[in-house]
């Protein structure tokens, strides 16, 4: 077999269960691998009323047919649950070389599911497969754990997936990480992981890929290494990492400072990549394969955080613990990223949800008598630093905010007030773009994102973003060169349409996404090419894309399966209703707004979405082979229109 | 032979969402069927032009101005 070792690995926690099952020709044909064979296991495997924390809840590892071998940046794991966040369908990816190391292992994926009665870590070493006592590494961050375990194992060279102590204590936006530093920061999976009881799993494989046309195969990937060479995207992210967004976020509004209230300020440049990179970055290092290599590593090297060394930064993690918390001291946010990191935290949510409570403090929602005397004024590190560490160790007013920025709003009693600063849609907090200046393509990928909403690595339209770096590229894709204007209407349903599906294969073949969607040195067509090298297929292109296409539906319909749908497809009023105010000189986004009522209408027919619900319709279902799920959707179509449902507010599920 | 009146294209071309009106339009005129509509929505614009000059009914220079151009120029194009 080649590209795909052709088995999974099923690992009942509860039993010590161990079962290898093998992966058919038609089913790697129709899931591919990483996100899309993990979606299929959680829509058939996880009920949609099943708590999420309930140990029949699955998690799933996956990599996909190129992973492991030369293709430019193959080293990527996605993670995928039901999420405890959200309460809907969750996945995350993460950069590193456990993904390889999988591969190299035997594996294609990994499911997990039970719970172990202590603390326990799986060691994975080709076919030998262990369930091992960690509860001498239960409490300890991941740095410290990947240490202890190497040591016991007597190995430096294993590569390991831990979650820190967030995860252990469910924080619902915990997340993992391999090789200490590599996060799928997004949805919670590590609550889920922690609790199963599972700290973590170590892999070491000895096996390699099967190429089925080795020649043509490494003449494509020279070809796209020397492409890179010259890629004007490759250069920035190489230099000055994704902090190099910063200067360009001020400039057209979209930083998203104090909870969004405020797009751009003067001190945001302190915390740019360049400042970064002249100050406190202590060395480069890249994923597997990687042509890129933006991964940084800082050491803050003056005031009360002296000292402190950690993997990042990157843009969506500063942001929200920084300038969305109305912290500009680039020291205080380098710390706050190392303290998330530590405790094992999505920084995204982690910002998001203090940056919520502080405008709930802000607006008087919320006195020191429910934050237990802490006060949450705008930039107070001291204030953000401490409950970084409460939210991880569900702590006081940290328990609260540890089930992220919606349910706060309940346990807190806060009402509709509550949940219109909460910055949300289907329960997860807004990375640090605001869509009146980011765009509007990522404005509507933010309405309808099937891990959540919210979420800027799920359409990922990135063609309206550094596509004016790759002049004629939109016109090429989009028939058109104005959608690489953030604020212009033209092309915004095509250009989330094609991007989304392009994007869930690049998922699917676990291969990142700066080489394919912020970087545009691998188009549609070169994927397609160096698929069918490794495996040996004949896929075209269209049915690249349908893939893709079919795998957005699942998710989708896990979430129309839970009545989310339509009215559900929102993104947080203030982006709608509240002019972008003034923040710098030259900010280009004073005054513009964004009109999702405007965008949403044309990017449902690309889809095929039912205008009333907004579930799959059943005509493109049975078209992507999902007879199933049709038949899944087809008695819930008219409950969702019922008066009951139509009265009900959904934040989180 | 023209695809589209002048009227149609400039209809066509003045729609800020255009991509899905002008392959509906297409397939009403028989120049795509239900199968070449969908995998040109699939494929992206750039493919559809290579069918399009493929089918003949835009020259080699006609196409490489609509990749240049955009797809204003191609409806125009085609109700030339």
């Amino acid at each position: 077999m080649y590209g795909w070792t052709g088995q999974r690995l099923r690992v009942d926690l509860s039993t010590g269960t161990i079962t290898k099952e093998p992966l058919s020709y038609e089913y790697r044909r129709k899931w591919i691998g990483g996100r899309g064979m993990n979606s299929e296991v959680i829509y058939s495997e996880v009920p949609s009323n099943l708590d999420p924390l309930d140990p029949e809840a699955r998690v799933c590892f996956g990599v996909g047919p190129i992973s492991g071998t030369a293709a430019p940046a193959s080293g990527r794991v996605t993670v995928s649950c039901k999420s405890p966040l959200t309460g809907g369908f969750g996945d995350s990816n993460m950069g590193g070389h456990w993904g390889a190391e999988l591969k190299y292992a035997g594996y294609d994926q990994i499911i997990l599911q039970g719970k172990a009665k202590k603390p326990v870590y799986l060691w994975i070493d080709d076919d030998k497969v262990e369930i091992r006592d960690a509860r001498h590494l239960w409490g300890k961050f991941p740095r410290e754990a990947d240490q202890m375990i190497k040591e016991e194992l007597g190995d430096e060279d294993i590569h390991i997936v831990l979650i820190g102590p967030a995860g252990e204590n469910m924080v619902r936006f915990a997340c993992t990480f391999n090789d200490v530093y590599r996060a799928a920061g997004r949805t919670g999976h590590g609550a889920v992981i922690g609790s199963k009881n599972l700290k973590g799993i170590a892999v070491r494989g000895s096996g390699t890929v099967k190429i089925a046309r080795p020649k043509e195969f490494f003449d494509i990937c020279t070809r796209l290494r020397l492409k890179f060479k010259d890629d004007p995207m490759r250069k920035f992210l190489y230099e000055i990492g994704s902090l190099s967004l910063i200067n360009v976020a001020v400039h057209d509004g979209w930083i998203g400072a104090k909870n969004f209230q405020v797009g751009a300020h003067p001190d945001a440049h302190f915390m740019s990549g360049e400042e970064h990179s002249k100050t406190v970055l202590k060395h480069r290092e890249g994923c597997f394969s990687c042509p890129i290599c933006c991964g940084r590593f800082t050491e803050i090297k003056e005031g009360p955080y002296a000292g402190e060394y950690g993997g990042g930064p990157e843009y969506e993690h500063s942001v929200p613990t920084g300038p969305r918390v109305g912290v500009f001291e680039p020291n205080a946010i380098w710390h706050n990223m190392i303290l998330t990191n530590n405790y094992g935290m999505d920084g995204i949510e982690c910002g998001g949800t203090i940056a919520t409570a502080m405008e709930w403090y802000q607006r008087g929602l919320i006195t020191t008598k429910d934050t237990g005397g802490l006060e949450l004024e705008w930039g107070n590190q001291e204030v953000v630093s401490k409950l970084i560490g409460m939210m991880a160790m569900r702590e006081g007013f940290g328990d609260i905010l540890a089930d992220g920025a919606s349910r706060a709003a309940d346990r807190l009693g806060l009402g509709d007030e509550g949940h219109w600063y909460t910055m949300s849609t289907r329960g997860m907090t807004m990375p640090g773009d605001d869509p009146r200046g980011l765009g509007f393509a990522y404005g509507t990928g933010f309405a309808i994102g099937t891990r959540g909403g919210c979420d800027h690595l799920r359409a990922l339209p990135s063609l309206e973003l550094s596509g004016f770096m790759y002049p004629g590229l939109n016109t090429k894709i989009l028939g058109d060169e104005r959608p690489v204007k953030p604020t212009t209407l033209v092309g915004k349903g095509y250009c989330t349409f094609y991007e989304e599906n392009q994007k869930a294969m690049t998922d699917c073949l676990n291969v990142c996404c700066f080489t394919t969607h912020w970087s545009f040195a691998v188009l549609t067509a070169d994927q397609v090419e160096y698929f069918n090298a490794v495996t040996g297929m004949d896929i075209t292109e269209e049915e690249f894309q349908e893939i893709g296409e079919r795998i957005v539906n699942l998710e989708r319909a896990y979430w129309s399966r839970m009545l989310s749908g339509l009215r559900e497809d929102t993104i947080p009023e203030r982006f709608v209703k509240e002019p972008m105010p003034q923040g710098v000189p030259d900010q280009t986004n004073v005054g513009s707004t964004f009109p999702i009522q405007r965008t949403l209408p044309g990017y449902y027919k690309y889809r095929d979405y039912d205008p009333e619900t907004g579930f799959p319709s059943e005509r493109r279902l049975k078209k992507l082979g999902l007879d199933y799920v049709a038949k899944d959707l087809a008695p819930l179509r008219s409950k969702y229109l019922s008066e009951t449902e139509k009265k009900k507010k959904k934040y989180y599920y | 032979m023209a695809v589209f009146t002048k009227t149609e294209a400039k209809r066509l071309a003045a729609i800020d969402e255009f991509y899905m009106p002008m392959l509906d339009a297409l397939k009403a005129k028989k120049v795509l069927d239900d199968t070449t509509h969908r995998r040109y929505l699939l494929m992206g614009y750039y493919r559809l032009v290579e069918y399009l000059e493929q089918k003949k009914l835009i020259t080699g220079k006609q196409a490489a101005e609509a990749l240049e151009k955009g797809f204003t120029s191609l409806v125009m194009s085609l109700a030339k």
